[in-house]
């Protein structure tokens, strides 16, 4: 199970820090994800639908939007892939343990951790086709052919909520 | 970063250059909508991240957002309204921007 602990404020920097600690099948599952998910951004018409839920419109008139999206460029894609880059980067950083792995974390990578983990939600979530709020009465299927993806939903619901309840406390 | 179009010989839809610059200086409202997945306390913390807005502040708005189905979280200049937009983006938040109406 899915721990975090404050360790308070790190002696170098001046900064709150966290220990995030994972075990063995929770950090095997996790360190696949960046890779899948940046197969689904190399290949967008792969599955339109999550990747129009990742890059949504910013105006309702089609005009306005393509202008918007000209002015962008790649650089909301870029952006993806860095914060993919990251997420990589802080893996590789952990520390195993007997069970596990563990990462050390301030508030700027647990934004990081944040913005992956809803991210990846975000395409579970718009793959299941889930367009209602989701809340307890909704319980997948355990036998159905969906319930691994449901239940990685429910784990990284799980884990966002831990990361942002420890950063609102030091606030 | 300009909004304007390309040049084109024949601007058939071309405004006043006054009314031009009335849309332009008129505030852009950064409305968030509702979605089914992001968690509330994501959208409290993501508010307070990007906008400053204290825990109450944020919490209202996340509330509006749930229950109304969208909450206009920032009336700004078009620029800086498409910067929050791509911003809240960024943290899977659905948001758009309109031209605030007098």
């Amino acid at each position: 199970m899915t721990r975090l602990r404050h360790d308070g404020k790190d002696s170098a920097t001046g900064e709150d820090a966290w220990t995030l600690h994972f075990v063995e099948v929770e950090a095997n599952i996790l360190s696949g994800l960046p890779e899948q998910f940046q197969l689904l951004l190399a290949n967008p018409d792969s599955n339109r639908r999550v990747i129009e839920r990742l890059f949504p419109s910013s105006y309702e008139d089609p005009e306005e939007e393509a202008l918007n999206r000209q002015l962008l460029g790649d650089s909301l894609l870029a952006s993806r892939t860095e914060m993919l880059t990251e997420i990589r980067e802080e893996l590789g950083r952990g520390q195993k343990t007997d069970d596990g792995l563990e990462l050390i974390l301030n508030r700027e990578s647990i934004d990081l951790w944040l913005r992956f983990m809803n991210d990846v939600r975000i395409i579970i979530a718009t793959d299941l086709g889930i367009e209602e709020n989701m809340n307890g009465e909704d319980v997948a299927d355990p036998s159905g052919p969906d319930a691994p993806k449901h239940a990685l939903l429910e784990y990284l619901s799980g884990v966002e909520a831990i990361l942002v309840e420890a950063v609102s406390r030091v606030s | 970063m300009s909004r304007d179009k390309p040049d084109t010989d024949f601007d058939t839809d071309a405004k006043p250059e006054a009314n031009t610059r009335q849309e332009t200086l008129r505030p852009w409202n950064v409305v968030v909508w509702d979605d089914p997945v992001n968690l509330m306390s994501y959208v409290v913390y993501v508010f307070q991240k990007l906008f400053g807005f204290n825990g109450s502040v944020a919490n209202t708005k996340m509330l509006e957002v749930h229950n109304d189905g969208r909450s206009v979280v920032a009336s700004v200049e078009r620029e800086r309204a498409e910067f929050y937009v791509t911003r809240l983006h960024a943290y899977g938040l659905q948001a758009t921007l309109e031209c605030k109406q007098e």
